[in-house]
């Protein structure tokens, strides 16, 4: 059915975005969730819907551009830094600002 | 740059859509006809089609309940409506954890025994979370299925710079060209539909799909939080003094004053029997797009009004009206038969991707297909066809499995399974062609017959007003016709239909972009 046999690199750069689509995308999400739900000032179960709605707009857009990014790494690279820095604004506002 | 992301948006597209592909037809096809799901219940329990529901005698229904549950914490009673013309009523049993159930004839409060089954109900449990499976794991798959469809259809989108030229486009007979047409053009028609009913499903179980953010903020006190976000009432304790539950008809009376002639269809009565008895009233799901109608509870010992709730907070109220334009319980006839049709187009939009799929790959093929393309032909007819085979056999089955059978319910859904696994091996040892068309055919000829099949049963009713209830049964046989009739087109379609476009690839080759680079990923910069 191949008419063309893909090279194992190919096969490998296209699994690692694939993780980082879907493990990554879901990460940047959930930490833009999460940092919404804590940063937005309305009532508390109002801003964790505030948050929860639109992370699946984040995942969907984390998802397209990995695969547009011209490499696996940049992907990556792409995905997690800001979920880094969702996730410790975060948890400055939460629990680890009273540290 | 530009090419290589519209590109690396088509790879995504082929695959993120054939990947559940077959997922997502069964949630599509089972959560369109879910729009109908009262009139297929309706249809399904032939014990209700003469129930009349232009007078509801509420001191026959109280007495009947008093009887039965005397000691439930509360019944609910849900009141006729024109797309469910009878009372359903709900209660937990002593100590049980499910609830129970019991359907009454409104003119007499009379309870009709009926002939166990699942009804539209059984469409809808599985359009959400399956069959024969955790519930839990079945929604989760399902939400990976949605996230991947949100995925497929915005990648399809930036596929498509050309999106409304495409969706005039429509070049017939042309092979892969016309499947490739059909597919834009299914998905392009109603895409406002697609992207709203893709992303209010997964807000449906955001608490499931997205819960951080609740659990960030609450902890493992989620109960705290779906207070805040629905205020409910909390019904005292039994005082343990015993008091008859009075006269609902007087509630309700009061309670359509209060809203101006909006009827009451729902019907909470928190401690029957007890003196801390509270009655709580509803109006129809239909009287908002939110659906969280407003709620009035009385004390019922006194009659007298205790609170009036129902609006949300702005966020919380926005969620709802996503969830409800997901659901669609507000819409009336016409707007109800555009939600069908548009999932009916998306139905389609996913068998055409899937059929793409596959012809895509058997001209590339040639004369010798791998044993993958083999296994997604037999897949592809066994998910597309057989469920439709599946479904209207679950629907012939209602009418042939005596009553009396035990677990008779539960044998409908066997029969659902079994043909559907029947169509599975079908497709194994027939050609792909003979399959496709044999298996439309036959699908074809069970929903066609449904007339013949109330007739012989002895359920055929004409419609005997011209109110909505009296065309339920009727307008159910005309559309099993019609669905019956397309899919006999469509087979009689493929049986003749001839595959021309190697000759014509032949003749015009400079016509046709080389396709091999669409499910390549570019990962290599361009120079």
């Amino acid at each position: 059915m191949k008419t063309k046999t893909l090279s194992w690199r190919y096969r490998g750069a296209v699994l690692s975005r694939a993780l980082a689509a879907i493990f990554g995308g879901y990460a940047l999400a959930a930490a833009f969730a999460v940092c919404m739900a804590r940063a937005l000032p309305l009532e508390r179960s109002e801003a964790v819907l505030a948050g929860a709605i639109p992370s699946f707009l984040v995942y969907c857009a984390a998802v397209v551009w990995v695969f547009a990014t011209r490499t696996a790494f940049r992907a990556w690279v792409g995905v997690l830094v800001p979920t880094f820095v969702l996730a410790a604004i975060a948890w400055l506002l939460g629990a680890g600002g009273n540290l | 740059m530009k090419q290589g992301f519209r590109q690396s948006q088509a790879w995504l597209h082929t695959w993120s859509g054939v990947v559940l592909g077959w997922l997502l037809f069964a949630i599509f096809i089972t959560g369109t006809v879910s729009y109908f799901q009262d009139e297929i219940t309706h249809w399904m329990h032939p014990e209700r089609h003469l129930a009349d529901a232009r007078s509801v005698d509420l001191d026959a229904l109280t007495a009947a309940l008093t009887e039965r549950a005397p000691n439930a914490p509360s019944w609910q009673i849900g009141l006729p409506s024109a797309r469910d013309p009878v009372i359903t009523t709900y209660w937990r049993g002593e100590g049980a954890r499910r609830f129970e159930h019991a359907v009454f004839d409104p003119a007499t409060g009379r309870e009709l025994v009926e002939r166990p089954s699942e009804g539209g109900n059984f469409f809808y449990r599985f359009h959400f979370q399956l069959w024969h499976m955790d519930v839990l794991t079945a929604r989760y798959l399902i939400g990976i299925a949605t996230m991947f469809m949100f995925v497929a259809l915005i990648s399809g989108i930036i596929t498509h710079k050309k999106i409304f030229k495409d969706f005039f486009t429509f070049r017939p007979s042309k092979g892969q060209r016309s499947w490739l047409d059909g597919h834009n053009a299914t998905a392009v028609l109603a895409l406002p539909f697609h992207l709203m009913i893709t992303f209010t499903g997964l807000v449906i179980f955001l608490w499931m799909y997205m819960p951080w953010g609740m659990v960030a903020q609450y902890g493992d006190d989620r109960m705290a939080f779906f207070a805040q976000v629905f205020p409910r009432l909390e019904a005292p304790p039994r005082a343990d003094t015993p008091m008859p539950v009075p006269s609902l008809q007087a509630f309700v009376d009061k309670a359509q004053v209060r809203w101006g002639g909006e009827p009451v269809e729902s019907i909470t009565v928190h401690n029957p029997g007890d003196r801390n008895a509270r009655i709580e009233l509803g109006t129809g799901r239909d009287s908002r797009v939110s659906g969280d109608a407003p709620h009035l509870i009385y004390d019922a010992a006194n009659g007298e009004l205790l609170e009036e709730y129902g609006e949300l907070r702005p966020v919380a109220f926005f969620s709802r009206v996503l969830v409800g334009l997901h659901l669609g319980h507000f819409a009336d006839p016409l707007l109800r038969w555009l939600y069908f049709l548009s999932g009916i187009g998306g139905t389609i939009m996913v068998a055409s991707g899937l059929v793409l799929w596959v012809v895509k790959r058997t001209a590339q093929a040639g004369e010798k297909p791998g044993y993958g393309l083999r296994l997604v032909r037999v897949l592809n007819v066994g998910a597309v066809a057989g469920l439709v085979i599946a479904m209207a056999s679950f629907l012939w089955a209602n009418r042939l499995i005596p009553g009396a059978l035990p677990n008779r319910d539960e044998w409908e859904i066997h029969v659902f399974f079994a043909a559907w696994g029947a169509a599975l091996l079908h497709s194994i040892f027939r050609t792909h062609r003979q399959a496709w068309v044999e298996q439309f055919a036959l699908a074809a000829l069970l929903l066609t017959a449904i007339p013949l099949l109330d007739l012989a049963t002895g359920n055929f009713h004409l419609p005997t007003g011209g109110r909505y209830s009296d065309w339920i049964l009727t307008g159910f046989q005309l559309t099993s016709v019609a669905t019956g009739a397309a899919l006999f087109w469509l087979s009689w379609k493929i049986a003749k239909h001839q595959p021309r476009q190697r000759p014509e690839r032949a003749a015009r080759p400079q016509k046709l972009p080389p396709q091999d680079d669409e499910h390549r990923l570019d990962l290599e910069p361009s120079p």
